[in-house]
């Protein structure tokens, strides 16, 4: 599974650091961006990534701590539309998003596992 | 505005014919602001369909309705088979007018006049029948929002301020009390309404304004 994982800069991307630093990966393959605000994440931009690789996981601040207040709260309305546009259009791919932060990658290990259609 | 929804994707998928180049075509006025057919949701549903398989492309033009902005979009419009159009009936009916050759679908489901109440919530407010009385009604049109349409309201179905057809609405007939009473012009409720006058409505098939003053 070829997977991009986009990261905010204030917790998900060096939340997406440890977690490719601390063990082996999950997927055949996994580019780590990082961005200002998952904020900034538009549909669009999902549908784009994901004509190009089989999955999405977005990394960002927790809902009620976001840095930038509602990056994380905008972002998870739009994935959840996205999923729900690719599930009507049994298209087999998925978007997922880790709340995190930046010290911590249990919350993307899960969400991982999700994305492999092993959830816990 | 025109309100109109997206239709479901499966629907859409089965207008298209396989390998076929696909043109989503988005309308920039009234679906884009009601979130079903802008240059956004026309992005989007070209980058599903590609998914899916499909050669696509997707532009916005201003408005579908008015055939000089179709035009605009012609060359792009010649390099595809088809096209799925994200405007409301009126575009959809504009574009085929302009391109006589193209197959065109509709992507969206066109549904009402109205106007948007909050984010995500519009709600309908003309019916189009060609003689508004607004006016009388406190400004809120009885044939559209009361469920029976009655110019003589409230029916014996109103109940702590709803309809009784659709619960979870207001009551038209409530709502044209409030806002007369604030105006302190109830009396005009004593005025009985006649039987209106439906020729100018949509019940004689379609209907055509001429206006001779502005004509070439």
């Amino acid at each position: 599974m070829r997977v991009v994982a986009l990261g905010c800069d204030k917790s998900g991307y060096p939340a997406l650091l440890r977690w490719g630093e601390e063990g082996s990966l999950p997927f055949d393959e996994v580019k780590i961006f990082s961005l200002p605000c998952l904020g900034l994440v538009t549909e669009e931009v999902i549908f784009r990534i994901l004509e190009n690789s089989d999955a999405l996981l977005l990394a960002g601040c927790p809902l009620d701590s976001c840095h930038n207040q509602k990056g994380s709260q905008g972002v998870y309305l739009k994935v959840k539309r996205v999923n729900s546009l690719l599930q009507e259009a049994d298209i087999p791919k998925k978007v997922a998003i880790a709340f995190v932060t930046s010290g911590k990658v249990g919350e993307i290990e899960k969400v991982s596992e999700e994305l492999l259609g092993r959830e816990k | 505005m025109i309100i109109a929804e997206r239709k479901p994707i499966k629907e859409i998928l089965s207008f298209l014919g396989p390998g076929e180049k696909i043109l989503v075509l988005g309308c920039g006025t009234c679906v884009t602001v009601c979130m079903s057919g802008g240059e956004k949701e026309a992005r989007e549903l070209s980058s599903l369909l590609r998914l899916k398989g499909w050669e696509t492309k997707d532009l916005t033009v201003e408005r579908q309705c008015e055939p000089e902005f179709n035009l605009r979009a012609r060359e792009e419009i010649a390099k595809v088979d088809a096209i799925v159009s994200l405007a409301c009936g009126v575009g959809v009916q504009a574009l085929a007018e302009c391109f006589p050759e193209k197959k065109i679908f509709p992507g969206l489901n066109t549904t009402f006049m109205g106007m948007p109440k909050e984010q995500g919530l519009w709600e309908e407010r003309c019916w189009g029948c060609g003689n508004c009385i607004v006016h009388l009604f406190g400004y809120v049109c009885p044939v559209t929002r009361c469920a029976k349409s009655l110019l003589n309201g409230p029916c014996g179905g109103s109940k702590n301020g709803k309809c009784e057809v659709k619960p979870d609405r207001d009551c038209a007939w409530q709502l044209i009390y409030d806002r007369l009473k604030k105006e302190n012009r109830l009396e005009v409720l004593y005025a009985l309404q006649p039987p209106r006058d439906w020729s100018t409505s949509r019940y004689g098939g379609q209907r055509k304004m001429i206006r001779e003053d502005v004509r070439l």
